[in-house]
């Protein structure tokens, strides 16, 4: 069974689109998608618009088994093609609950095309603002933020993968119907 | 929009087709997370012949959406032919509203100019960039100015900077003068006068680059640290008038000297012709 994308595939992913061009721009500042679609099934309907906005024929995607009715519907409304390891994939998703490879593991381009790298859809359940201080491009000043459902020693990794800027991996953070963007430039201080 | 209304275009939403969006869009995200950091995207013929702003096009056409309005400078001017054909040619493939007013724009493409107005947070800039790469007059290999970013060695640029003032006793560079982006990439600012350079620093709104030719673009998010190359005996300075604008009377803008009459009379009048109208109605 085919399950419905955007009313308006066009206008809806040019909405979606520039909602995550910002989040990237001025990170770990939580944007509520400005439309959505039906959710996939094990998919939040936010993340259901990112893969809409962001995927076609063109890249790779990783995800941990999904549902056959999302796996088709991805398949007819974004040409889908899926990536054998986490290690080789453009994308990869990240339902809530998922183990997180470690980020180590995945594309962080190389020291002259540093944009051949991975980026990573993580779903989560909630933003509240209480685990880390984050700075860098994109902040006027130092922001608080947090998510709830990340996975363990998550911030961790990050500090090991900002460590290795400009190489690296970019993180969209997703929860229902919310994104923050984690673009690898961000500086993020536990506590 | 309706599917009756999208049938009056006679192509795609902003004329790009979805897969060349994406492609963008996707270039433009790394472009984001990786500050003053080139981006190479795969290009799609446009409707104009290079040098007429294609790279900026076709940024413009991967993020414009219907809520837009759209501003177009080229030289700070809103009505250069380069300017108006631009504006017009997104009015017919995306309806959306257009202005010359710094203030009401959502996004501004420009050809060689900041606007004077300063530019606030949700903005976005798009920049016609006709050579990208900030080395590459001191080095015509790709594979090498690659190797050269890849290791943050940027003594040519050093070097050639400092001939400047070997030879002439101050930087000779006034427009495309080398910034460094988040203190990592060394970056072209496209030709924008280096006055507009300040502009750069800390902005509050997003600032895109586009090359057509060479197929690049790359990003300076909001609020990023961008510093114009200079030395500590040599500290950066921008162009300054002992004139004021001859229309509006303003000290604070860039300026361009123009012949008045056939006798040769010169006079001084802001670049940036939507600022220099605002500094005239304000006085009135
Ligand atoms: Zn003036």
């Amino acid at each position: 069974m085919l399950l419905q994308a955007f009313d308006n595939m066009v206008q809806d992913c040019q909405q979606v689109f520039r909602c995550t061009l910002a989040a990237m721009a001025e990170p770990l500042l939580p944007r509520t998608l400005p439309c959505l679609p039906p959710a996939l099934p094990g998919l939040k309907p936010a993340t259901s618009a990112l893969l809409y906005t962001l995927i076609d024929q063109d890249v790779t995607l990783w995800a941990p088994a999904l549902p056959p009715a999302t796996l088709a519907s991805l398949r007819f409304h974004c040409a889908l093609r899926l990536a054998d390891t986490p290690e080789q994939a453009d994308f990869i998703l990240l339902p809530a609950g998922s183990a997180l490879p470690p980020l180590s593991s995945l594309r962080a381009g190389s020291p002259e095309y540093p944009d051949r790298s991975a980026t990573v859809l993580l779903e989560v359940e909630d933003f509240t603002p209480q685990q880390v201080e984050a700075s860098g491009p994109g902040f006027a000043s130092p922001r608080r933020f947090g998510a709830t459902g990340l996975p363990p020693a998550f911030w961790t990794q990050w500090q090991a993968n900002h460590a290795r800027f400009p190489l690296g991996v970019d993180v969209l953070l997703i929860s229902a119907t919310q994104l923050a963007g984690l673009p690898r430039s961000t500086v993020v201080q536990e506590g | 929009m309706t599917e009756a209304c999208h049938s009056q275009w006679q192509y795609n939403f902003a004329f790009l087709d979805e897969n060349t969006k994406r492609m963008l869009r996707r270039a433009l995200l790394k472009a984001v997370a990786i500050p003053g950091y080139q981006v190479p995207f795969g290009s799609r013929e446009m409707p104009l012949p290079y040098g007429w702003g294609t790279g900026g096009i076709q940024l413009t056409a991967s993020i414009i959406g219907q809520d837009d309005v759209l501003k177009v400078i080229d030289q700070g001017a809103d009505d250069t032919t380069n300017a108006v054909n631009i504006r017009r040619f997104f009015a017919r493939v995306t309806g959306v509203a257009t202005t010359s007013s710094t203030a009401a724009a959502s996004l501004i493409q420009s050809r060689h100019r900041i606007p004077e107005t300063p530019l606030r947070s949700g903005q976005i800039m798009v920049f016609q960039v006709p050579e990208p790469e900030a080395l590459r007059t001191l080095e015509a290999s790709e594979v090498e100015t690659r190797k050269l970013h890849a290791h943050q060695e940027y003594g040519l640029m050093h070097v050639k900077l400092y001939e400047d003032i070997a030879r002439f006793g101050h930087i000779a560079t006034s427009y495309d003068y080398p910034v460094m982006v988040n203190q990592r990439y060394l970056s072209s600012p496209s030709p924008i006068p280096k006055f507009d350079n300040p502009k750069l620093h800390m902005s509050p709104a997003l600032l895109l680059f586009g090359a057509g030719r060479e197929k690049r673009l790359y990003a300076i998010p909001p609020h990023t640290r961008v510093e114009s190359l200079a030395f500590d005996d040599h500290p950066f300075s921008v162009q300054r008038w002992e004139q004021a604008c001859a229309l509006c009377g303003s000290h604070d803008s860039y300026l361009d000297e123009i012949i008045t009459d056939d006798a040769g009379a010169r006079m001084f009048v802001c670049s940036d012709t939507d600022y220099c109208q605002q500094q005239q109605e304000g006085k009135a």
